[in-house]
């Protein structure tokens, strides 16, 4: 095949020839077998191309597709900046809460009690929980701002916080016993159970 | 039809899912069928379609109307294949350029086993040769022949959306129908 009919064939191909360039191949094609072969069979091999276009995306393509996208966002909203730093925002909202937390919950003065409170004798004006003689109380016991006298059994961890235990002779309990007094021991206090909380 | 595209379009770059969703809807089958046809694998096909479509998703604000959707979308979907494709290729590929000649590939150099080709003789085996052949061009005449004939793109999508010139996404149909033809003759004769 000369150059010639060559750039005739790919343009023939492309589909821009010209009419005069269509009449000069159509006439070329009649006389030369090698081209016209070659021009068939090129033909013929893009309407089998074409045919591999019968595909269509698998079931639930769709759904897959919205379930990978992240939650309905708009542009710069605080979530959506969050989404994209997620350790800069649990850090900063965390800090958030620690420094408020810390300036509320330390200063305040009211007494609160953690724990089943059923066994337990609260007497709020002295700031002191009791477990009474005889009673057994079940868990972990968390008093903050309030003194602890155990006459009974506590079956689990006892914590103060800015309290006093006491432990009449009778009473016992089971678990750890600890009182925090100052901040650092309550800060720390604070961020053990935020972990363990999960 | 167009209005209700663009409305889609605008709805999504507003963070309307519902409209994101009816744009998947309307392009899923053409993204699948790119992705399949360049990386000749369902399961990779499935997971790079939903990729581009995330990735659109995540990019819409960059979209603008500059090119239609439809382009852009297959921008994205074609850059992913080209990705993968080129993370998958082993050091020595039979794909890659040899260096002494001009644009030859290796596995030009080949003849094909006579014998392998003599056993095809089905129409689903065809095709599945013929989507094997597709597969073994080098990536940008593959991009060029699945575009141009199997999306049945115009030569100006296919410039946008490979970023290249009208007269170069030419060449490369011309280049990469030259080569699908040398293995088709093959194929034919084996009939």
């Amino acid at each position: 095949m000369s150059c010639e009919h060559e750039q005739l064939l790919q343009k023939a191909l492309d589909g821009e020839l010209s009419i005069r360039e269509q009449e000069a191949f159509t006439a070329h094609l009649q006389q030369c077998k090698a081209c016209k072969a070659e021009y068939e069979l090129v033909e013929h091999m893009i309407v089998d191309v074409k045919k591999l276009a019968d595909i269509s995306a698998p079931l639930g393509f769709t759904a897959n597709v919205m379930r990978q996208l992240p939650a309905g966002h708009k542009k710069k909203s605080p979530i959506r900046w969050m989404k994209q730093h997620p350790i800069v925002a649990a850090a900063a909202i965390f800090l958030v809460l620690m420094v408020s937390s810390l300036f509320s919950s330390w200063s305040t003065g009211e007494m609160a009690i953690a724990g089943n409170t059923k066994h337990l004798q609260i007497n709020k004006q002295q700031h002191e929980v009791i477990v009474p003689k005889g009673e057994t109380f079940k868990g972990d016991l968390v008093v903050e701002n309030g003194d602890v006298k155990v006459e009974g059994t506590v079956e689990g961890n006892v914590t103060i916080i800015k309290g006093k235990r006491y432990l009449a002779s009778a009473g016992s309990i089971t678990g750890d016993s600890q009182e925090i007094h100052d901040i650092m021991h309550w800060t720390w206090y604070k961020l053990k159970s935020l972990v363990s909380a999960d | 039809m167009e209005s209700l595209l663009k409305k889609l379009v605008k709805a999504a770059k507003k963070g309307d899912q519902h409209a994101f969703e009816g744009l998947v809807e309307l392009y899923k089958d053409r993204i699948y069928r790119l992705a399949f046809r360049m990386i000749g694998d369902r399961h990779e096909a499935e997971d790079l379609a939903q990729e581009a479509f995330v990735k659109a998703y995540m990019n819409l604000d960059k979209y603008d109307d500059t090119y239609a959707f439809s382009t852009w979308l297959y921008r994205i979907a074609t850059n992913l294949c080209i990705d993968r494709l080129r993370k998958k290729k082993p050091d020595y590929s039979m794909d890659a350029p040899l260096s002494t000649s001009d644009g030859g590939t290796l596995y030009q150099q080949i003849p094909h086993s006579e014998e392998a080709l003599e056993t095809v003789v089905e129409k689903r085996e065809e095709r599945a040769t013929l989507q094997e052949e597709i597969s073994k061009l080098p990536e940008k005449y593959r991009t060029a022949i699945i575009l141009k004939y199997i999306e049945d793109l115009s030569l100006e999508e296919m410039s946008a959306i490979m970023e290249l010139p009208v007269p170069t996404v030419k060449t490369r149909i011309h280049r990469g129908r030259e080569l699908l033809k040398k293995v088709y003759k093959k194929v034919m004769k084996s009939r």
